[in-house]
């Protein structure tokens, strides 16, 4: 097996809150391999980005890591100084972030902010090599007539476009790994398809393995080799995503399966998880999930003891004391024609 | 409980009048342009489009937030008057998408909830109360303020507040797109049970196709301002006709679906200030030909009874979109447009 492109250890980071310090990622582990891509699922404050931001070092200064660690190739990158990291990201690896619109500076036309990412990392490479990468890169990422519209400012773009120009820039240095946070989640469907085949063509064309964070299990589910579902800053399962949508072992991961709408399956109540998500300043004892869990909701293992990410054989891991009853009893759970293709 | 239709539109739109900073020319925005329907009490139909298609705007004129320009809206066939009288507003309330900017963050929730009934008169605090009791929110929680309660919580409240004048008819604008998706079934639910129960009609403005079929018995879909098919959930989303429609129902990502070939359209919606002449669709759909440029075409009803807006109107059935694409491939290569590709590729490398 080769050297994972990422690994996290136990990863924890906590943020400095008014009555302590409040813990939002959780003992985080896992692995990418070389050109695989993993989706990092889950709802508002589960701490997908979190986890993301404290790979890439970005984490705000209200918030630290407190134990574990992230490697990179190999290499330690969470004790690493800003420098090395500065030279790694946009470079090995890079980012692409929700917001096209907040994340381009509307003074500086498309190309110039292009070509910066890549003069940062290409120091010898003369004015000239870098306008005709420039135009080159946005030609792969389907922007039309890329010569003009690499002098034009990012209000001139749509949004669709404006993710390419992003997507343009997080592949200027041919990245080992891509990191994308909900790149597609302010876009309308049809330009979130363009925009997604685009990336997708890219990452396969650079060979780069790629984590893509979203709260939508159906992007997911067509892009990703494997899932992570996280709930209440923890990994609460991790499998292919075949087995995720087929076999799911969590009672989270099958109330989120079940509680999503489907053009199949109409008429009936939607099946829900009941209550909201824990406040993570008071998270439940034992396992985060056990008062909304219909499994778990009053046994005392699932209150008292917190279950660790375990294996249950090809490649599937869940944090539950009962996995094996919830993998039966799902079967029932979640609406027919799941895992059949149209 | 369904009885008649409740509510009509007749031919309605509203232009917005731009001028240009220099100079004295004008330009007009068809944000909604001859939009005619109709929803039986009782029922709800489905608005779907992508963003700047009109479908927010199509609320706002129905609930009386902005004037139409043209056309007629009824209820119960009576036409409401543009000045709406106090039972006219009454009769229709609205739901917001943002249930962190809807609710007045200084105003205890049962003030929130309290304010049309003072307003148009009959508060009671036990009023309220059962208001609240109604969408599954706790009496005493009435004296706490917005900020303490999360996103799905505040839209149970939204919906108490635009119930409290006893409307017949609720425009839902994005009601639940906000939310994380176990909390969004909730509120799917949470409506359903509600319009079971006191019989409401909704206009459920969304565009993720997958709520709306859960929730409606018709769908209209909207394209740059006009209607481009409409009819039931099991005609327009099951069989779709119109290629937009395809192609919206394609493109949407759906776990129980994945490995499929989807049809993904080219370029951008176009500016709506200077829309193709013909079919507004035709710069971006996949069977357009040289008559979509010069003729717009009209809606007009398929023999099972939908209305579709399209020259060559096709049902075809959901799961046999990718179908579509074996012609389209080879179009498209000539064009140089990706329109097509295998979703969920092995792995590469």
């Amino acid at each position: 097996m080769s050297v994972p492109v990422l690994e996290t250890r136990d990863l924890a980071v906590e943020f400095a809150g008014p009555e302590g310090p409040v813990r939002v990622v959780d003992k985080v582990s896992f692995t990418l391999d070389p050109g695989e891509v993993l989706g990092l699922v889950g709802e508002s404050g589960s701490g997908k980005s979190v986890t993301l931001l404290a790979v890439m070092g970005l984490l705000p200064p209200t918030a630290r890591i407190v134990s574990g660690e992230v490697r990179f190739l190999g290499q330690r990158i969470d004790t690493a100084d800003e420098t090395a990291l500065q030279r790694l990201r946009g470079g090995d690896m890079a980012m692409i972030f929700q917001d096209p619109m907040t994340s381009l500076n509307p003074v500086l036309r498309i190309g110039t902010q292009i070509a910066e990412a890549i003069a940062l990392h290409r120091p010898g490479l003369g004015r000239r090599a870098i306008a005709a990468r420039v135009v080159e890169l946005l030609g792969m990422v389907g922007v039309p007539d890329p010569e003009a519209r690499s002098r034009q400012f990012p209000h001139e773009f749509s949004g669709g476009m404006r993710q390419r120009a992003m997507i343009a820039m997080a592949i200027a240095n041919e990245p080992k790994l891509l990191i994308a946070d909900e790149p597609t989640t302010a876009l309308d469907v049809t330009i979130q398809a363009q925009v997604m085949e685009v990336l997708e063509e890219v990452r396969a064309r650079t060979g780069s393995s790629m984590v893509l964070v979203t709260h939508d299990l159906g992007l997911v589910a067509e892009t990703a080799q494997r899932i992570a579902v996280m709930y209440a800053g923890r990994i609460a399962e991790l499998a292919p995503t075949e087995a995720i949508f087929e076999r799911p072992a969590h009672p989270y991961t099958i109330g989120l399966l079940a509680s999503l709408p489907s053009l199949d399956a109409t008429g009936e109540m939607l099946a829900s998880i009941p209550g909201q998500p824990p406040d993570m300043r008071q998270r439940p004892p034992g396992c985060a999930f056990h008062p909304r869990c219909h499994l778990g909701r009053d046994r005392t293992r699932c209150a008292g003891e917190r279950p660790v990410l375990a294996a249950l054989g090809d490649g599937r891991l869940a944090a539950c004391h009962y996995a094996r009853e919830a993998e039966a009893g799902a079967a029932t759970a979640i609406p027919s024609g799941v895992g059949v293709a149209g | 409980m369904s009885g008649g239709e409740l509510l009509r539109l007749e031919g309605l739109e509203k232009h917005f009048i731009l001028s240009r900073g220099l100079g004295w020319s004008r330009r007009r925005l068809r944000a909604v342009d001859n939009v005619s329907f109709a929803i039986p009490a009782g029922q709800t139909l489905g608005l779907v489009g992508e963003s700047g298609c009109g479908k927010s705007t199509l609320g706002r004129v129905l609930v009386g937030l902005i004037a139409p320009t043209g056309g007629r809206i009824l209820l119960d066939g009576q036409p409401v008057s543009p000045a709406r009288s106090q039972t006219e507003r009454r009769h229709i309330q609205m739901v917001f998408q943002d249930p962190y900017a809807s609710l007045d963050p200084r105003m205890t929730i049962h003030e929130v909830v309290a304010e049309p009934l003072r307003i148009n008169g009959g508060y009671t605090p036990e009023r309220v109360d059962a208001l609240l009791a109604q969408v599954g929110i706790a009496a005493e929680a009435g004296r706490r303020l917005p900020a303490q309660f999360s996103g799905g919580q505040r839209q149970r409240i939204a919906i108490a507040r635009a119930l409290a004048l006893d409307p017949r008819i609720l425009i839902l604008d994005e009601a639940v797109s906000a939310l994380d998706v176990s909390i969004q079934a909730q509120i799917v639910n949470l409506l359903r049970e509600l319009q079971r129960r006191i019989g409401l009609t909704y206009l459920f403005i969304s565009h993720d196709l997958s709520v709306v079929r859960h929730i409606s018995q018709q769908v209209a879909v909207m394209y740059l301002g006009r209607i481009v098919e409409i009819g039931p959930c099991a005609q327009a989303l099951d069989s779709p006709a119109h290629p937009y429609t395809q192609a919206l129902l394609s493109a949407a990502p759906d776990p129980r679906r994945r490995g499929r070939r989807r049809i993904v359209l080219a370029g951008d919606l176009p500016n709506p200030l200077d829309p193709p002449s013909g079919c507004v669709f035709r710069t971006r759909c996949f069977k357009a030909t040289e008559r979509c440029a010069r003729e717009v075409p009209a809606l007009a009803p398929l023999p099972d009874g939908r209305q579709v807006a399209c020259h060559y109107a096709e049902a075809v059935d959901r799961t046999r979109l990718a179908e579509l694409l074996v012609p389209l491939t080879r179009a498209s290569q000539d064009a140089g447009i990706p329109i097509t590709k295998e979703t969920h590729k092995e792995d590469p490398k």
